[in-house]
């Protein structure tokens, strides 16, 4: 499905104060990210009832997600986080014969680095494709702004400013799924 | 317009994004949608939520989580374009009885899931001394055992006014006293046959009225 960058400024703008309708269309944004997030820390099985868990969750919170201090899609991913890490919790205090693969993830690690990873991914497809591969040269590649200009054939100048137009909005939506969310 | 970046990005920016790309795996961009049911279900705990906050017996009340809470922005937008409505709309209802004076497009946009796709329009017109609602839904929604009902609500979300079970494409007359400046959004709503004449909080679609975007 794509994504505009103007359904995003939109829902981040009014899902504090959007009730159920701005939880609806959070999910039309969200659903999918959230729901592979929980396929891979709970697996199949269980991530439909922790999505679901999330999304609950995220409406009772609602009014305190604050655009100003992230994107929607890293405030849906900590809450996810915190209930995948929770479902496994309970599972762990259950007697293991009845879940047989009740180990689960290895460790929180786990957890937040699958968080930052989809979320890295969903904020780089948002970007514009001239600043995504811009940022993918310099950060996977590893390669410097020279070599980025040779690259593409960009002016070096249009290569630097689509760093620093394209860091700060990856960088928001990585901080605000480092949140604790406190959801109820 | 300003550069919303002027600065180099901050090394703390910088060691975000640098940390998220080295544990990089090719799959990250796989995406897994979420099986049909989890909407529903989500809809269901919300709405047992609503019910639960309500007194002891009571029935769910119209748009009650929205009520109890607090206006919604997306409200306070459609409250600007309905004070802008007002001016526009004295222009355009000078020129002609039977031009729309209001009109909006109907969508289920974060609606209930139940009426995904659900597409129409609403428009208002003046015939003699009375309003109707002109609705017309190109993608009407498929409720069994149920039926649709035409609201038109205010900006507040706190009142609103039935304008009776939705039989089809047609006009719906506007109660007098109502003002669509006032109640400018059109809401279809999906109700049980349940007996309850409220709101059963669950919309198939809306939109909120505002003059025609040119009127020559």
């Amino acid at each position: 499905m794509a994504v505009s960058e103007r359904d995003i400024a939109m829902i981040e703008a009014t899902f504090a104060a959007g009730g159920r309708s701005a939880l609806g269309e959070a999910y039309r944004l969200y659903g999918s990210l959230v729901h592979t997030y929980c396929v891979r820390s709970v697996g199949a099985t269980s991530a439909a009832d922790v999505t679901q868990e999330v999304f609950v969750s995220a409406w009772r919170a609602q009014h305190r997600y604050d655009a100003a201090r992230g994107t929607l899609a890293g405030w849906l991913i900590a809450i996810a986080k915190y209930r995948c890490v929770d479902h496994w919790r309970k599972r762990r205090e259950q007697p293991v014969a009845d879940h047989p693969q009740a180990d689960g993830p290895a460790g929180p690690d786990e957890f937040e680095q699958l968080a930052d990873r989809l979320v890295l991914d969903d904020a780089l497809s948002l970007l514009p494709e001239r600043q995504r591969t811009v940022v993918e040269l310099a950060h996977l590649d590893g390669l410097t702004h020279e070599q980025i200009a040779d690259r593409t054939g960009l002016p070096i100048g249009t290569v630097k400013s689509d760093l620093r137009r394209s860091i700060p909005r990856l960088a928001r939506a990585l901080r605000s799924a480092h949140e604790v969310v406190n959801h109820g | 317009m300003a550069d919303p970046f002027p600065d180099e990005p901050s090394s703390d920016d910088l060691d975000l994004v640098a940390h998220a790309f080295a544990i990089r795996q090719p799959d990250d961009g796989l995406r897994h949608d979420p099986p049909a049911e989890v909407w529903a279900g989500i809809e269901q705990s919300l709405t047992d939520a609503a019910v639960a906050d309500t007194a002891p017996g009571a029935t769910i009340t119209n748009l009650a989580d929205r009520r109890r809470t607090r206006t919604p922005m997306w409200l306070a937008v459609a409250a600007s374009i309905a004070a802008l409505a007002v001016g526009g709309w004295w222009i355009a209802s000078r020129d002609s009885a039977s031009a729309p004076m209001m009109a909006t497009e109907l969508t289920n946009n974060g609606l209930s899931a139940q009426a995904v796709g659900a597409h129409g329009q609403a428009e208002v017109r003046r015939q003699g001394s009375e309003l109707d609602l002109d609705i017309r839904l190109d993608k009407p929604p498929s409720v069994p055992g149920s039926y649709l009902e035409v609201w038109m609500i205010d900006t507040a979300v706190d009142k609103m006014v039935s304008l009776g079970p939705f039989h089809g494409d047609g006009t719906y007359p506007i109660p007098a006293g109502y003002d669509p400046a006032k109640f400018p959004i059109v809401d279809i709503s999906i109700e049980p046959p349940d007996g309850q004449p409220k709101h059963s909080s669950i919309s198939a679609l809306r939109g909120v009225l505002a003059p025609p975007r040119s009127s020559s």
